[in-house]
């Protein structure tokens, strides 16, 4: 059992506006972690949000994703580097279904948002020497 | 010492064995109550009455063993903290001196394991009570009689005393990491490296642990002296003549238990009062470091000023009302006398009140500790980074703390403490009234269910107070990743920074 298992179980059953803080707080603390320990918290996270029920995961990682959204570029970047990298640590259904809610999570912006935010991530993939998937 | 470890991680499932042993026993005990006239007097009345005398009890033993598992597992994770966060700071050359864990810290966990032993060695008795009572042996059932049960309870001042323990091991180590982390940060980040100054007495209320031992020699002393003396007593003389200590013995042992749970409700106090320090030392520190104004932190629960009232009103209820019936009824022996047993489990309905309003007051501040974690050690970060805080980001309010209470498990506990008080009213009431109208088959009906009745309530609250320990272990693994991993990352950017 993950130790932050209870905790995201919690923030889920939190009122929006809890959960937006505490997440905004947590996501801040592990962009200004050291690269090796943000990959590992990340794998924690996701790998947390994955045991929740289908919908609450879901809207879970819209939350989580809509955040980074207003994060300073850096942030940004330094918290989805260690989302691709943390891959590696994780289930690779976990892996991909959280992937695929993070980029239907997406679809809600508007297209030019959309757009940055795919381009970043094929940057990431090619940076990391990594193939990026198909998301369909 | 593997293999208590590896004991002390299954304590949901000594939670819900022993809440099946209590359920079995009320089941047994309506079949009982249902057949009493076509049993009477046969072999499955000696079984089932001596059964429900001691397997509720043996029930209950493996409800507080699962709870005291939960305080162990709670324990290790608060040391496992500690411990991370003091081999992070030593890489930043920042050593402390770590206190010295007093003998109930090391012991709880063997007091929790030999007190479950005895229990299920007055399970023993218990078995071979009903086989010398189906071959009719008078003199040996009789002090099998005397032993058993006060054995059981001997049991129960090690169980409640080894959970009491362990939630004072809670204190010391929760009040060390308190006073220890902002301390820490703060020389982190100012490179003051003098070794601090920690004193044991500060970290918790002496009296309590003074308070507890007393507790468990009154539980204990059902069975020595008292049940020692009876048997004794019975065997030279042979006689069933009441001893002076016949009628007050099992309400010493009472007395005991409700010292205990006062003792416990003042623990879990310190414990509220400690994770409140947390918040409010971790963010005194963050303005200091950062320069940013002090956010205080919300204010104390009013429910928390009911916790220490329910304890005092709940220990002076047994110890004024049913210790002094009980020894006026020792001398004069009166109806009134079958108001003593049930009436008691009035005053652990209020006492188990208290608890559970103290628990739900931990998850409270645990969620909110939770909250707050992460926020300022992001904030540390970025003062030792050398960066610009965002106060974009908003901090975290919580007028309305109360809505982050886990009410369905307090609402357990209060719908265990009615069945608990129903046994008094209107059961033993009611016995009361059948007994001085003549209506001895009614009067024992009543006896015979009040006892398995009133065990699943006292089974419920424990279940209850086993899962509000449950979720509190979820928590307390959730500050454990906070903490661990906010401390590395302020040592890594300190140690980085001096490079």
């Amino acid at each position: 059992m993950n130790e932050m298992d209870d905790m995201i179980k919690m923030l889920a059953e939190s009122p929006d506006e809890q959960r937006k803080s505490m997440l905004t707080q947590r996501l801040k603390m592990i962009a200004g972690q050291p690269d090796e320990q943000r990959v590992k918290s990340i794998a924690g996270l996701v790998s947390s949000i994955s045991k929740l029920k289908d919908k609450k995961m879901k809207g879970f990682i819209k939350a989580r994703t809509n955040l980074l959204s207003t994060f300073p570029e850096e942030e940004g970047k330094a918290i989805m580097e260690a989302r691709i990298k943390a891959s590696k640590l994780l289930d690779e259904k976990v892996n991909k279904t959280d992937l695929m809610a993070t980029i239907e999570a997406t679809k809600e912006w508007p297209e030019d948002k959309q757009k940055t935010f795919m381009e970043h991530l094929k940057q990431i993939f090619v940076k990391l020497g990594m193939p990026m998937p198909e998301f369909k | 010492m593997m293999m208590i470890d590896k004991l002390v991680k299954r304590y949901k499932e000594a939670l819900f064995f022993g809440s099946f042993l209590v359920l079995t026993s009320l089941g047994l005990g309506i079949y009982r109550t249902i057949n009493e006239a076509t049993i009477q007097s046969t072999v499955t009345e000696i079984v089932l009455s001596r059964f429900l005398e001691i397997v509720p009890l043996l029930g209950l033993g493996f409800l507080k063993l699962g709870i005291g598992f939960a305080i162990a597992t709670i324990v290790k994770r608060l040391k496992d903290t500690g411990k991370q966060a003091s081999e992070s700071f030593e890489k930043a050359g920042i050593e402390g001196e770590e206190v010295k864990q007093p003998f109930y810290a090391r012991y709880f966990v063997n007091f929790l394991v030999i007190g479950i032993l005895i229990e299920l060695l007055a399970t023993l008795l218990m078995i071979a009570w009903i086989i010398v009572g189906i071959y009719d042996y008078e003199v040996a059932s009789e002090i099998l009689h005397i032993l058993t049960v006060p054995l059981e309870g001997v049991g129960v001042a090690l169980l409640i005393g080894g959970i009491a323990f362990g939630l004072a091991t809670i204190v010391l180590n929760l009040g060390t990491q308190v006073t220890l982390l902002p301390k820490r940060l703060s020389k982190l980040v100012k490179k003051n490296k003098e070794v601090e100054d920690l004193k044991l007495q500060e970290m918790l209320p002496r009296w309590n642990i003074g308070l507890t031992v007393l507790g468990m020699i009154f539980s204990a002393s059902g069975f020595f002296p008292f049940a020692i003396i009876r048997a004794s007593y019975y065997g030279s003389i042979g006689s069933t003549e009441p001893v002076p200590f016949a009628l007050i013995w099992d309400t010493v042992i009472f007395v005991g238990i409700a010292i205990m749970l006062f003792s416990i409700s003042f623990w879990l106090l310190k414990i509220i009062s400690w994770l409140r320090a947390q918040r409010s030392e971790l963010g005194k520190t963050v303005s200091e470091l950062s320069g940013e104004k002090v956010v205080p932190i919300e204010n104390e629960l009013k429910i928390s000023k009911i916790v220490p009232r329910l304890a005092y009103s709940g220990l002076i209820w047994m110890l004024i009302f049913f210790f002094v019936l009980a020894l006026i009824n020792s001398q004069i022996p009166s109806v009134m006398g079958q108001l003593i047993k049930p009436g008691r489990a009035i005053s652990l309905a209020i006492l188990f009140t208290g608890i559970g309003l103290a628990l739900l007051i931990i998850v409270i501040n645990l969620k909110l500790t939770a909250f707050m974690l992460p926020e300022s050690f992001s904030k540390i970060v970025t003062v030792i980074k050398g960066e610009k805080i965002d106060h974009n980001v908003n901090a975290i309010t919580m007028s309305k703390s109360l809505k982050l209470a886990p009410m369905k498990l307090f609402w357990g506990m209060i719908v265990g403490a009615l069945i608990t008080l129903s046994g008094t009213l209107p059961f033993a009431i009611l016995r009361m009234i059948n007994t001085t109208q003549g209506n001895i088959q009614i009067a024992d009906t009543f006896e015979h269910i009040i006892g398995p009745w009133v065990s699943t309530g006292v089974g419920l609250i424990f279940l209850m107070i086993g899962l509000f320990f449950s979720t509190i272990v979820g928590f307390v693994n959730a500050r454990k990743a906070i903490i661990t991993e906010g401390v590395e990352s302020c040592v890594y950017y300190s140690v980085a920074e001096k490079k």
